[in-house]
């Protein structure tokens, strides 16, 4: 859906790239701050912006082509909309502008918990509820078969911040393909199919988000469990030895260990035998500081792994590194 | 997809009152001279006064009201967010803005020939008038929307109104203008080596020259 071909976008000061990657439906999350270039990335993703140098093609062609453009949704910080319109009249200008029905645009609103906003006035909105407009319009039309979103939950109104997870791994299910930018691992780990990472306008790592973000604390995994008792399933768990750390802060309890598929078994065994109820268990993400240091040391160890024998020569780089996907374990 | 533009010009109240007083303002002067100059005042008011400040000074203001005071390619975002092509959302606005400075400078030029006073019969002056109005008005929108695809706030549409004012009274370099041109057609002050065909031509040739470019540069 996206192939990008040794692309470089610049926008004084920022210059992301080169940059090359293919990427089919799913979820994806382009990890860095804005001044790492993501954002600017997506611009150029989304047509925006066009590249100094490379290529992007979307849907198997130029984004600016008006054939694609109207199965890209794009949802900026800024989230403009046209401003003399009701919110119900956006829909259907967007629906006629992708070439379908508005269908019950109520009904799509509530996907993301925001219904009450139907009837509203676009220039009576907040940021916020801007923000969750463009985004139930975009995740919710049949045509979308793209959908980009700068930093999904910076300035988004809460009751479809709460619903926004559902949604995005429904439509990434459903084919399409969900691409956002975002400064935190956190939200990495709960949207995304699989990460790229920049730093300072390099692309530095792809993977899957438990795999590096999950693991830069340390050496464990971290999640935070809620339950109806957490000193109870915290004393159940301190006896698994899957649980490499327990630690009981009410109302939260904080496990350690290896992997998270063995911290998830340690605490649904735990609520079992404790017959306690699992409320929630999240993931702790590290500081995107974190996350990139030990991207960086994994890049350093497995560069000293690959180097030639002292004395031979090392081969001329050729073009930008393809960000290759993940070696399966 | 020519909705949005037109209720930014029709609907905000700065856009409207900017028209209605450019419009009020060229009436009345036009009231004025036909009282002190009889029946030839639009000799004077048709290319000085009407030609030269109120049709450059009211599509400027049109156009920005299009642009929402800013540049082309931020004002067509709201549209191309929602899967319009950002060439059909540019053509849009654009048109929307040369359309509409066109039928109000062209009926303002039709009318300011007996409010102004012209010898009788002025019916093929009234029909002159509004479409020479009409396509100088055209070739202005096309102008100023090329300068809004200039600069970060679309600065380059302020930048050419003053190049258009000075170059556009320099005699020489005043070709390059709309100004030149429009005011040659309602029979100001002649350019030298250049008809009134010539000038024609070449407003609408900025007009679609203009276009073309704004165009391609705010998609």
């Amino acid at each position: 859906m996206i192939r990008l071909t040794n692309v470089v976008a610049r926008f004084a000061p920022t210059q992301v790239g080169p940059v090359s990657l293919f990427v089919g439906p799913g979820a994806y999350a382009l990890l860095g701050r804005p001044s790492d270039g993501v954002a600017l990335l997506l611009e150029a993703i989304a047509g925006r912006t066009l590249p100094a140098s490379g290529k992007v093609e979307v849907l198997g062609g130029a984004p600016t082509q008006a054939s694609r453009r109207k199965s890209i949704g794009y949802v900026a910080l800024d989230a403009p909309l046209p401003e003399m319109s009701r919110v119900e009249k956006v829909f259907h200008t967007a629906a006629k502008l992708r070439g379908e029905a508005a269908g019950d645009v109520a009904a799509r609103l509530a996907e993301l918990g925001v219904e009450s906003l139907a009837t509203r006035r676009v220039s009576s909105l907040s940021l916020e509820e801007r923000r969750a407009v463009a985004l139930a319009e975009a995740l919710t039309s049949q045509k979308t078969q793209l959908v980009l979103v700068e930093e999904p939950f910076v300035s988004m109104d809460p009751r479809a911040a709460a619903g926004l997870a559902k949604l995005v791994r429904a439509r990434a299910k459903q084919g399409s393909c969900v691409v956002f930018t975002t400064a935190s691992p956190r939200e990495s780990l709960l949207l995304a199919d699989e990460v790229f990472a920049f730093d300072r306008g390099k692309p530095i790592w792809r993977g899957k988000p438990a795999d590096r973000i999950a693991l830069a604390r340390g050496e464990w995994v971290r999640v935070q469990v809620t339950g109806s008792d957490v000193r109870t399933l915290g004393a159940a768990l301190a006896k698994d030895e899957r649980a490499a750390r327990v630690t009981v802060e009410p109302p939260l309890l904080v496990v350690e260990g290896e992997t998270l598929v063995d911290v998830a078994a340690a605490v649904a065994s735990a609520a079992r035998s404790s017959k306690t109820e699992v409320l929630s268990i999240v993931p702790d993400a590290a500081p995107l500081d974190d996350v990139f240091a030990s991207i960086a040391a994994a890049n350093r160890s497995a560069q000293n792994r690959a180097q030639s024998p002292p004395g031979a020569v090392p081969p001329a780089p050729t073009s930008a590194p393809a960000l290759a996907p993940p070696r399966t374990p | 997809m020519i909705g949005l533009p037109l209720a930014r010009i029709t609907v905000a109240p700065r856009a409207i009152l900017g028209v209605l007083g450019y419009a009020a303002f060229a009436l009345a002067i036009g009231a004025l001279e036909r009282k002190y100059a009889g029946s030839h005042g639009a000799d004077l008011v048709l290319p000085e006064i009407f030609g030269a400040v109120v049709v450059p000074l009211l599509v400027f203001g049109v156009v920005g009201a299009t642009v929402l005071q800013g540049s082309l390619r931020a004002s067509i975002r709201p549209l191309t967010a929602i899967g319009a092509s950002g060439t059909n959302a540019a053509l849009a606005s654009v048109l929307v803005a040369a359309i509409f400075g066109a039928v109000v400078c062209g009926g303002l030029g039709a009318a300011l020939v007996p409010i102004s006073g012209s010898p009788v019969p002025f019916r093929a002056d009234m029909i002159a008038s509004a479409w020479v109005s009409a396509l100088g008005a055209a070739a202005y929108a096309s102008f100023f929307a090329l300068g809004a695809t200039f600069g970060r706030k679309g600065g380059g549409r302020a930048a050419l109104l003053l190049v258009d004012w000075f170059l556009g009274s320099s005699p020489g370099i005043d070709v390059v203008t709309p100004r030149a041109h429009l005011r040659n057609l309602l029979g100001g002050a002649p350019l030298a080596h250049v008809s009134q065909t010539a000038s024609a031509v070449t407003l609408g040739a900025f007009a679609l020259v203009c276009l073309a470019i704004s165009v391609r540069r705010a998609r």
